[in-house]
């Protein structure tokens, strides 16, 4: 599957669940993300991962300390001065084959 | 949102409580850890994590920050997980403040939430009954350790859902009631029906035990020293209740208390190797001190076996705790105080090859080998030592014999009488042995006749000052089994048997 694909799947997944999507590949200096959306007052931060097959690892094992340090820059970056004026969470969407799978706070800051 | 509870940290042999705060804000979700903290506490975060996961508990996607106050003390161990995970729903709005009041919670997280048992529970529940705290939940294991402190509703907890459900109000439990155990701990000594033979070796014993005094006994190989001396607790007077809450309180902060003991109520007794450290036997280590061998034999008997083995160092810092009975340990920042009041018994041999002075073995040893050996153990050292004893091969007779010697219950029994005088005379639980020269002075009363055996003994064996008071000491120790009021010349003249005499030296 490739990369758009996923993310269109996992943000008609997310719409389903009465998620808001606010961006989608925001980036900005050394932070990217692939979707920001709201989740009713919380502002969640998904990071999309797919893969056909278990093949080359599962794809939880590709979200590692460093692509989890970008994805904290992301969120700094987009939340700015409005930090702390919301509640924030980082989400993982799983694609594995045709099966979605959603972690709700998959990690924080200093994990 | 903000929460508060209380836990504790183990400091020497006390504990002092610490307020966890947590507080919660939107934000960049995170939890930091924040007061001193140790390695143990700042790894707390994990467990706590997949404890309340696993418990179907809400780990809240907020910015949690928790402070341990006082924030100058170092926080050691895992004892703090039970209070940061309680915290941490406090602060989410899980439990309500008002029911986390007056409680001290302690104990550490396994990842599935299970409450583990942790050291240093009978200090934590001691600080917080002085605190005026009710309440204390601990794991089921820790929880007959704290129901030894009168006066506090302890509740055993299984686990972190369990602790949810009881603080919450969902679930009742009911306290464990104030016990104190009749009997616990392993038999920590042999009995002397075993000791063939020795009569002169047992007497020392004897009034070793009766007189608090420090023992040296000197023999060839296997003639039975580390036996007599494996026997010296179990003539000792039961430990009263103080005593043995003084001791299960060292061995709970060293976490050293057997699985299923709450009250250790026999008499200590270590026997560390000739290759100890010099930490390993006072105390320390990284961090906040921990108890050394010295501590562990609080009230009970320290062996040091093969005496002039010990490296020369450790020796001489026992010089201290041997005349104050603690020891002030003082590290980076830390000053701890550990009591340390406990009777020496030495094992060492006449000579290096061992059978100096033996009926059946000649010695291999040069006279400068020999004095060397002895050197090893120091004047200042050696002043601390009130009796010294031979402890000779046993003869053919009296190896096929059996063991026919008293048992220890029957020695025992006059050496608890023997101490019920000592209290008696100084009001307080003190032995003779730790008399100072003003109360030697004051509680010797001799006999014209044991004054003229003194005085020629002064005089022939050139005794100084302190072997004077030292002879003194034992003398009125050995009247004291004889439940004589005063000293007479027998008396005088056994405890003259006991004075050091070194080997190889004229």
């Amino acid at each position: 599957m490739e990369w758009r694909e996923a993310e269109k799947k996992a943000c008609e997944y997310l719409r389903s669940l009465g998620y808001l999507i606010v961006a989608r590949n925001w980036r900005w200096r050394g932070g990217e993300v692939d979707i920001i959306a709201k989740d009713g007052t919380t502002l969640v931060f998904v990071e999309v991962k797919a893969r056909s097959g278990t093949g080359f690892g599962h794809p939880a094992e590709v979200v590692d300390a460093r692509k989890r340090e970008k994805i904290l820059m992301a969120a700094k970056a987009f939340l700015g001065p409005n930090t702390g004026r919301m509640p924030v969470r980082f989400d993982v969407i799983f694609l594995l084959g045709g099966e979605i799978s959603h972690l709700k706070g998959a990690f924080m800051e200093g994990d | 949102m903000f929460a508060k509870v209380l836990s504790g940290t183990p400091f020497g042999v006390e504990a002092v409580l610490v307020e966890v705060q947590c507080d919660v804000s939107p934000g960049i979700p995170g939890l930091s850890i924040v007061g001193l903290p140790d390695k143990e506490v700042t790894e707390a975060r994990e467990r706590i994590r997949s404890a309340l996961k696993n418990s179907g508990l809400p780990f809240p996607d907020l910015r949690i920050t928790v402070n341990l106050a006082p924030a100058d003390l170092r926080k050691e161990g895992a004892g703090l997980d039970l209070a940061l995970a309680v915290a941490v729903l406090g602060a989410a709005g899980e439990i309500p403040q008002e029911r986390l009041l007056g409680c001290v919670f302690l104990g550490e997280l396994s990842l599935n939430g299970e409450l583990r048992p942790v050291r240093g529970v009978l200090p934590v529940a001691l600080a917080a009954r002085e605190a005026g705290i009710e309440r204390m939940l601990v794991s089921i294991d820790s929880a007959p350790e704290a129901a030894l402190v009168k006066g506090l509703s302890v509740y055993p907890i299984p686990d972190l859902r369990t602790a949810y459900a009881f603080l919450t109000g969902a679930q009742e439990i009911r306290p464990l009631p104030h016990r104190i155990p009749e009997a616990g701990g392993p038999r920590t000594w042999l009995d002397l029906a075993l000791v063939k033979g020795q009569l002169h070796a047992r007497r020392a014993l004897e009034i070793a035990a009766a007189g608090g005094h420090n023992l040296i006994m000197v023999g060839p190989p296997g003639t039975g020293k580390s036996l007599l001396a494996r026997c010296l607790p179990g003539i000792l007077p039961p430990l009263s209740l103080e005593e043995a809450l003084e001791v299960t309180r060292i061995y709970s902060v060293a976490g050293l208390l057997p699985q299923g003991v709450s009250l250790l109520r026999e008499r200590p007794f270590r026997a560390p190797h000739h290759t100890i450290s010099y930490a390993g036997m006072v105390g320390g280590g990284a961090g906040i001190p921990t108890p050394g061998e010295i501590t562990l034999a609080h009230h009970g008997v320290l062996f040091l076996d093969e005496l002039p083995e010990f490296d020369r160092k450790v020796l001489e810092t026992l010089r201290q705790p041997l005349e104050d009975r603690r020891i002030t340990i003082t590290r980076a920042g830390v000053s701890v105080t550990f009591p340390a009041s406990f009777t020496l018994v030495g094992a060492m041999n006449p000579c290096p090859c061992g059978y100096l002075g033996d009926s059946q073995r000649p010695c291999r040893c040069r006279p400068h080998e020999i004095q060397r050996y002895w050197r090893k153990l120091s004047g200042p050292f050696l002043d601390r030592i009130d009796l010294f004893v031979r402890v000779p091969r046993l003869s053919r007779e009296e190896l096929l014999g059996e063991g026919d010697g008293e048992p220890s219950e029957v020695v025992r029994e006059r050496v608890r009488a023997a101490r019920e005088r000592q209290r008696e005379r100084f009001g307080a639980p003190l032995t003779n042995s730790e008399m100072n020269l003003k109360e030697v002075k004051r509680h010797c009363v001799l006999s014209r006749e044991a004054r003229n055996l003194l005085a020629r003994a002064i005089d022939h064996y050139g005794l100084s000052a302190r072997a004077y008071a030292r002879i003194l000491k034992v003398s009125l120790t050995i009247a004291d089994l004889e439940e004589a009021d005063i000293i007479r010349p027998e008396h005088i003249a056994e405890a003259l048997q006991y004075r050091p005499q070194k080997e190889g030296e004229t």
